[in-house]
């Protein structure tokens, strides 16, 4: 076992353990106190800057513990397209492909975890395109 | 031709609106809820429980009002709490996994809440900050609430021995002294370079005793009274309410002081004084417990926001790649940092506003910030790590196996009684308390050897109820309680005083010898006491005449002596009656 991180309360008598569990004690956020992944990358511009592409998928791996509720958002040139949601059982490696076709210079994305029923780790974050133009 | 490009490495970015620089093409701007778990990847954060709660020492304990620290001392934890109902703040020794409490003996409860086993201080005016340091074995807690002049309390002895009280450590005086205008009031310890050194501030109103910002050390083997020694005192500027010490922490080899507006580095112990050097004469500490060290680094809150320092080197500005978070933060005061060495992580807890408390943890490893998180929830005041001692994997030593049965009470009289149980556990002990019936103000009267199932008080009042509990010891664990039961009340007889006998006279005189007479009372079952003087000397016991004589024969006197005599009624369970007499007789002369 090894070292615990222990927390006390401001406004009250106890001791909380950080670390271990799902769920955030202290506040409910909707109708969960889960706590919630939620990664926004850098935007990738691979034909340069002023380039035109057009964009095909967001593909994802991760690892579930006890399955997954995942949303990914493709964002082109800063517009956040529709989010795309993916939900599965099991545990293990997975992997998720987000398609879409947008024509555009730069590529970001959103992947953030909906429903949490155990642990979720992320691997990857990638994308697909047609490279349309470089310049330079 | 379709291409693919990675929107990575994972773990290359950093978050929140961070300056985006060069390089980092496709990295992560914003983790939400993430920890580093390895090498490019990125886990939800896990979550919390509650481990303990913490009571006060009211006969009814109560939940206290705030935990002030909670950390690591010797093989386990202790914690401070504070409770505005007592006014007291309470010191807790916890097991490393804070599954239960310890007593002033060293007996451990397995419980979800926490009996404190020692009072620091009582009539608190405020909420205490406490610092918490641990210094060749022996626990030193200050706190920053100047009601209480005696800032600066450590049980007198090692951790195995919170039997004892606590006691004052430098209950005043800056300067070494016990006494005079300048006392002093002690917000923090720590152990560095094997000193102690406390920091604190004049009390005074004047400018020459009133916020003196001095650091103030003392070293082993002596452990007395904090000195003033050398006066280290931040950057160069003493008096001035502004630059009293917030906080301070060790970075490798140095300690670093902070005030509000200065951080100084202390190094070492040169010829005849510490080395110090100003670091930063506009941002210091913004709260006793913004900093944390780890590794060889101390990590800080400052007014521009975190910040951390290297050994002996300079801050170095952590905020920079952050200042959309900052932004947000207030209450900078009550910042509260850790640092979580299973993760690399320094956690900064702040307040941002409108209820939420957050997370911000820096990955020491990766050099990049994680979060914000989303919110705690929940205001902390205090957090730390505590490192888990490695048990035996030998089954730990069982308690008694059942509590004792069956109470009953028997030959109750003036002053005594006997109570009776049958024992649940034949190889535990029997620890037995007593108390007035009704008050609950049990004392601990004895601890019985294993087998034993009968103990008879002595020394009762009379006409007193009385209950009594028992309970098991075995292998410093307590089985539950056996009463107070209708089988463990009692009440002691009430004083009968008998009545005495009278008409004492003297007949029957010899040379050598005379006869006591006197009339029965008329008690039943009565022996009768005769009291003899000899020359107008004290009266003492020479024979008692059995139950229903009304007489006895005196011999071996001298006839030139005069003689008193008394005789009074006595039966077991009973109080002797007065006496009858005295009746005196000259034996020169039979008068």
């Amino acid at each position: 076992m090894g070292a615990v991180t222990y927390f006390g309360e401001s406004s009250g008598a106890r001791v909380f353990r950080y670390g271990t569990g799902l769920v955030n004690i202290g506040k409910t956020i909707g109708s969960s106190s889960d706590y919630q992944l939620d990664i926004y990358t850098w935007d990738v511009a691979p034909s340069s800057e002023v380039g035109d592409n057009v964009f095909r998928s967001i593909d994802v791996s991760f690892n579930c513990s006890n399955g997954y509720s995942i949303g990914i958002t493709p964002i082109v040139d800063g517009v956040a397209l529709n989010e795309q949601t993916f939900n599965g059982a099991g545990t293990g490696e997975q992997q998720t492909q987000a398609f879409f076709a947008q024509r555009g210079a730069r590529l970001a994305a959103r992947v953030r975890t909906l429903a949490r029923q155990g642990d979720i780790e992320m691997h990857n974050v990638a994308c697909s395109y047609w490279q349309i133009r470089t310049n330079p | 031709m379709l291409a693919t490009h990675a929107f990575l490495p994972l773990s290359k970015g950093a978050v929140d609106s961070a300056n985006p620089s060069l390089g980092l093409d496709g990295a992560v701007r914003y983790a939400r809820n993430a920890i580093v778990s390895g090498i490019n990847k990125l886990s939800i954060r896990p979550g919390s429980v509650v481990a303990i709660t913490l009571m006060d020492d009211q006969g009814t304990p109560a939940e206290v009002t705030s935990v002030r620290h909670v950390g690591p001392f010797a093989d386990g934890a202790v914690a401070i709490a504070y409770s505005s109902a007592t006014s007291k703040a309470y010191l807790y020794r916890l097991d490393a996994s804070l599954t239960g409490y310890y007593n002033t003996s060293g007996t451990f409860t397995a419980s979800s809440t926490a009996a404190p086993i020692a009072v620091i201080w009582s009539s608190l005016t405020g909420v205490p900050d406490v610092c918490v340091t641990e210094g060749l074995g022996t626990l030193y807690i200050a706190h920053t609430v100047a009601s209480d002049a005696n800032g600066l309390y450590w049980p007198t002895k090692t951790y195995t021995d919170f039997s004892s009280s606590i006691t004052s450590l430098a209950a005043s005086g800056t300067d070494g002294s016990s006494t005079g205008s300048d006392t002093a009031y002690f917000n923090g310890v720590i152990a560095y370079q094997q000193a102690l050194w406390g920091w604190g501030y004049g009390a005074g109103s004047t400018a020459a005793t009133g916020f003196r910002p001095e650091m103030a050390r003392f070293s082993p083997p002596s452990f007395g009274n904090l000195q003033l020694s050398d006066s280290i005192t931040v950057g160069d500027r003493v008096r001035s309410q502004r630059e009293r010490i917030v906080g301070a922490g060790i970075a490798g080899e140095a300690l670093i002081l902070g005030a509000s507006n200065m951080v100084t580095q202390v190094t070492g112990y040169g010829r005849d004084s510490w080395y110090k050097r100003p670091l930063d004469h506009s941002y210091g500490f913004v709260g006793p417990k913004c900093m944390v060290s780890a590794g060889d680094y101390l990590y800080y809150w400052s007014r521009r926001g975190p910040m951390r320092i290297e050994g002996i080197g300079d801050p170095e500005p952590l905020w920079d790649a952050i200042p959309a978070f900052i932004a947000s933060v207030i209450n900078i005061s009550h910042i509260v940092a850790a640092f979580d060495p299973d993760r690399d992580q320094v956690m900064f807890l702040v307040d941002t506003g409108s209820g939420l408390n957050t997370i911000c943890a820096f990955d020491t490893r990766r050099n990049i910030w994680l979060g914000p998180d989303s919110d705690y929830g929940i205001a902390v005041a205090c957090a730390n790590v505590v490192e888990p001692y490695t048990a035996s994997t030998a089954s730990p030593p069982s308690g008694p196996s059942g509590a004792p049965t069956t109470a009953s009470t028997t030959g109750v009289g003036q002053t005594t009684a006997t109570a009776n149980w049958t024992a649940g556990d034949a190889t535990a002990q029997t620890e037995i308390s007593l108390a007035p019936q009704s008050t609950g103000a049990f004392s601990v009267v004895t601890t019985l050897s294993p087998g034993v199932s009968s103990y008879t008080f002595t020394g009762l009042s009379t006409s007193i109820p009385y209950e009594w509990r028992v309970r098991h010891l075995l292998n410093g664990q307590y089985s539950s309680y056996l009463g107070p039961v209708t089988g463990s009340e009692f009440t002691t007889a009430a004083t009968t005083l008998l009545q005495p006998p009278t008409g004492i006279s003297v007949s029957g005189l010899t040379l050598h010898s005379a006869g006591v007479n006197w009339t029965n009372s008329g008690e039943s079952g009565v022996s009768t006491e005769v009291w003899m003087s000899t020359s107008g000397g004290s009266y003492g016991l020479i024979q008692t005449a059995g139950v229903g004589s009304s007489s006895a024969t005196v011999t071996g006197l001298n006839s030139t002596l005069t003689y008193g005599f008394e005789v009074r009624h006595v039966r077991s369970g009973s109080d002797p009656s007065t006496f009858d007499g005295p009746v005196t007789i000259d034996m020169s002369t039979g008068a």
